[in-house]
């Protein structure tokens, strides 16, 4: 498979705080790769990085085969890494549409935003995703699932190499869990690899091809997902098993 | 749908309904147009004087003013700003405009220097927001005193007079009855809509304003977001401190002295919220009015000026209350 994502040695520090030591990890194309770690262990801190958002104190970033340097989310973007943040990153006063499409909006005589454009094809995303939400609606008052979709269907703007996902199923419904690891699989039907940053062990191994598991800051364990078992992650997760 | 949530809200803990929530910011924006309303009669009804044309007209003036800057301030309190500079700007625009008039370069010249002056004072401001990271309450309040001070030094403390007669006139003309001030308010108004309503920029402002760490994102080119937001504000600002050299027929550093307040006032009051990512065109226009009006009834009445003042603040805080309560939960 195509290599799409490779991290080398990468460091990251904030102040005192070394957040990320030596962080190596290839991610090949249409790959699923569930990322595990308790809190502070540094996942947040890699998929800031691979989308933009933090530079990294040292080490390299290659995408595609180029060595790239994300200054900022748009460069991420435009190299074809959509995100799905832990915290949704929504703007409760804007319409759903409007959210979907942030910093991407539609326009027509290149200057007026496109609002029946933008609503007429959040609609078709946010159905695809099964969400009752409404794309005239605002998003204070949503419900978990509804916000969720939102940012999920974000990432179906654009023709993703890659998509990272941060708890993706951590603020929804039971019954809407199943529709996100099944967008997930469509995606890499795709091709396309997903980053799936997730607490939650059965979301892990119902849809991910390799397991990551990190412990401050370092990588402790990489390996397919036929080799892993609950117990194993459980006990590299809780420091009971240094390394695998 | 529940109807009784209008005017009750949702219940404590229960997600809101959407369609409602329209309905009652709607209801909101117009509460402010039926406060207009019940003034402009109670006034009419109480005094001889307050529903005369030539009354009207000077509300109509006064208000014009202060629902320009208004609507620049409704732009930065948007982005979950603020701007306490505006009534220093006003001043000191007030003084280029005058200076240069008076050393005979033509009214368009000055005119178009004034507004960049502006323009300079706003990029001033987001360049200490966004580079310098300050507060946007403790750069404009800065400002505020900077720019007075300013206007001070190049005129020496001194009122500058003998404008060109064709520069006075235009802020005392009409066309068809309707004062030539509040067409001013028009043309302000228009664009501001569309690039709010209708434009990239706008949804930015807005997003801003609702979750800046969200915005920045998703690849909102957040810095220059506010940059314009500011010198917007600036910019409105320096067009009044010409129509208000032009009105008084002279600069001077103290035109528009505490004139942010009514900018701040007239925002809230229309509905604009100081949490951000709340606000339109019309809110500052009807809450400028609402002001003008007050004073202006309280000048018929008898009314000590005192007072205008203390019911001026004493609204601000009611108004920022209740907004308060409103937001609790949305942000």
């Amino acid at each position: 498979m195509t290599e799409i994502l490779k991290l080398s040695k990468i460091y990251k520090s904030f102040g005192a705080v070394q957040a990320l030591i030596d962080f190596n990890v290839s991610i090949s194309a249409g790959e699923v790769v569930g990322l595990m770690g308790d809190n502070g262990a540094g996942k947040s801190t890699v998929l800031k990085i691979v989308a933009g958002n933090f530079l990294p104190t040292s080490g390299n970033i290659n995408f595609s085969n180029n060595e790239v340097k994300f200054n900022n989310p748009n460069d991420a973007r435009k190299s074809g890494i959509e995100v799905v943040y832990q915290d949704l990153a929504l703007c409760n006063h804007l319409t759903a549409a409007k959210n979907i499409y942030l910093s991407r909006e539609l326009k027509r005589f290149g200057v007026l935003l496109d609002h029946k454009k933008m609503n007429e094809k959040s609609r078709i995303l946010l159905d695809e995703l099964n969400s009752s939400a409404r794309p005239d609606d605002v998003v204070t008052g949503m419900s978990g699932g509804q916000r969720q979709a939102i940012a999920i269907a974000r990432t179906r703007l654009s023709n993703p190499n890659i998509v990272l996902m941060d708890e993706p199923t951590a603020a929804v419904s039971v019954a809407q869990v199943p529709v996100i690891l099944e967008y997930i699989k469509k995606l890499q039907g795709k091709g396309i690899a997903v980053l799936l940053i997730s607490h939650r062990l059965p979301d892990v191994m119902t849809v991910c091809d390799r397991v990551i598991v990190m412990r401050l800051g370092e990588k402790v364990c990489d390996k397919l997902k036929i080799d892993c078992t609950p117990e194993l992650i459980t006990g590299l997760i809780t420091g009971a098993i240094q390394n695998a | 749908m529940n109807l009784l949530e209008v005017f009750t809200g949702p219940k404590q803990g229960a997600v809101a309904d959407p369609r409602i929530a329209k309905i009652r910011s709607r209801l909101n924006s117009l509460a402010v147009f039926f406060i207009v309303c019940i003034l402009w009669i109670s006034l009419g009804i109480a005094t001889d004087t307050f529903a005369t044309a030539q009354n009207i007209t000077n509300v109509l003036r006064q208000s014009s003013l202060w629902s320009i800057i208004a609507i620049g301030q409704t732009v930065v309190l948007i982005t979950a700003g603020i701007d306490l500079s505006i009534g220093s700007v006003v001043g000191l625009t007030s003084c280029i405009v005058a200076l240069m008039l008076n050393k005979g370069y033509p009214i368009s010249v000055s005119c178009v220097f004034t507004c960049l002056c502006g323009l300079g004072v706003g990029a001033v401001h987001a360049f200490g927001i966004t580079k310098g990271k300050l507060p946007p309450f403790i750069m404009t309040l800065a400002g505020l005193t900077t720019w007075f001070g300013v206007g001070l030094l190049i005129t020496g403390a001194m009122p500058i007079g003998n404008l060109p007669a064709d520069f006075k006139a235009f802020s005392r003309g009409d066309v068809l009855g309707i004062p030539n001030l509040f067409l001013c308010v028009i043309a302000v108004m228009i664009p501001t809509y569309i690039i709010l309503n209708h434009t990239r920029l706008g949804n930015h402002l807005y997003a801003i304003g609702s979750n800046r760490p969200g915005a920045e994102l998703n690849a909102v080119p957040v810095t220059r977001t506010i940059y314009f937001a500011y010198m917007y504000s600036s910019f409105l600002a320096s067009i009044v401190g010409i129509l208000v050299a032009a009105r008084l027929s002279l600069g001077i550093a103290s035109n528009g002295f505490t004139w942010e307040l009514q900018a701040v006032a007239s925002s809230v009051i229309g509905g604009t919220s100081l949490f951000g990512a709340v606000g339109n065109v019309f809110g500052p226009v009807l809450g400028a009015t609402v002001l003008s009006t007050i004073n202006n009834g309280a000048n018929l009445l008898n009314v000590q000026s005192y007072w205008q003042r203390i019911l001026t603040g004493v609204i601000i805080v009611a108004v920022v209350f209740f907004d308060q309560i409103k937001n609790k939960g949305t942000k």
